[in-house]
């Protein structure tokens, strides 16, 4: 029996317990083939003692199917979102003036950058939003809410720190 | 040993399993049922693949509650794609294939996001440092096969896609007709696969130095 023979017969289970007497006669003597079948008895070996957790998932699946996203829930995400970003929008010059070393709310009002990431973050919350329609299921957290607003505040604080540090240097754009 | 001998030897490793048994019925069943709306039949097809699934996935990302996340997005990806899924063929291999690209995906995610020092391999994937040393004998190679702890750490340190298809073959035993298709690859390609991610490991396992 050659080596071909026997990786044929033996590799493939992994196991050379149930081999034939001439299966087990060539491993002993051949110790390429007795290396790669002890290989495959490792690797099983090994791979079947790994922990597994055991888990039932199906309740969660089939609530997070059920939540799937549609086009009133979007639609309303959607919404929600604008009337906040254009609250936030009035509200936050209207802080600027609490805020020591802020050049001016007009200033805040003028400037093209700020009005454009106002714009770009709701884009993000609205988009995603919509991806989530496509995709067919809402994501965790509410995705496209969470997600713009944490990025609508982000933003804002980037603004602020801009607006300080223009204030600061002797006057904004 | 040349390439074309090892394939042909993986070809006859395992035979493909039986077209049509009791399972596999029951299986065909249930995806027609879920496919005509049916709730309860899609929750069963999960209860029925749910848990060797979750130890694939758990074993390949090493993280259990990662694991089951990517299991229930496959399973919300199944959903998705009931209506193209072919109640003629094993729904396993679909989702192992499923499950594979997202976990890749999450470890290609996190590489880059807490281990920026490894090197990048060509297919995207993260290779391990290169541990120039002297290669171990067969009588210590044989040595460390006998330690699961040891196997299972050189596991570790294969790359995901290798660790992915050792994971499938030997510990899901699959054929490798369901391993190319859970691949997506032909069957000759998986057993191409198959036998680089062993040749890798048993390198790895030869590195004098690293065990």
């Amino acid at each position: 029996m050659n080596c071909q023979e026997v990786r044929e017969r033996v590799l493939g289970s992994g196991s050379t317990e149930a081999a034939p007497f001439e299966v087990k006669q060539h491993l002993r003597e051949c110790r390429d083939c007795a290396l790669e079948a002890q290989i495959s008895e490792a690797l099983l070996g090994a791979i079947a003692a790994m922990e597994t957790p055991r888990a039932d998932l199906v309740g969660a699946i089939l609530a997070r199917r059920r939540s799937r996203a549609s086009w009133p829930t979007t639609l309303l995400q959607m919404a929600v979102f604008l009337v906040l970003t254009l609250c936030l929008g009035q509200l936050f010059p209207k802080l600027l003036v609490w805020v020591p070393g802020a050049s001016s709310v007009d200033a805040f009002l003028t400037w093209p950058i700020e009005k454009a990431s106002w714009v770009l973050a709701w884009f993000v919350g609205g988009f995603d939003a919509l991806g989530e329609l496509v995709h067919g299921y809402v994501k965790p957290l509410q995705g496209g809410l969470f997600r713009g607003l944490a990025g609508l505040l982000i933003l804002a604080g980037l603004n602020l720190g801009m607006l300080v540090h223009s204030g600061k240097s002797g006057g904004a754009a | 040993m040349g390439l074309a001998t090892i394939q042909m030897h993986l070809g006859q490793w395992k035979a493909p399993s039986a077209p049509s048994t009791a399972g596999q019925r029951v299986e065909r069943k249930l995806l027609e049922a879920a496919q005509n709306g049916d709730d309860a039949a899609f929750g069963r097809l999960i209860e029925r693949h749910q848990q060797p699934l979750l130890r694939y996935l758990c074993r390949l990302v090493r993280r259990s509650d990662v694991g089951q996340d990517l299991c229930q997005e496959t399973f919300l990806r199944a959903w998705r794609h009931l209506e193209k899924l072919d109640s003629n063929r094993s729904l396993a291999p679909w989702l192992y294939r499923v499950a594979t690209n997202l976990a890749l995906n999450y470890l290609e995610r996190r590489s880059w996001r807490f281990l920026p020092l490894l090197r990048r391999g060509r297919d995207g994937g993260t290779v391990e440092m290169e541990i120039l040393s002297e290669a171990a004998g067969a009588d210590e190679l044989m040595a460390r096969l006998q330690s699961i702890e040891t196997v299972q750490e050189h596991l570790e340190k294969l790359a995901p896609h290798h660790r992915a298809v050792l994971l499938l073959y030997y510990g899901e035993d699959l054929s490798c007709r369901e391993l190319a298709r859970a691949l997506d690859v032909t069957e000759s390609a998986a057993k191409v696969r198959l036998f680089r991610a062993r040749k890798r490991f048993k390198t790895l396992l030869s590195q004098r130095g690293d065990s």
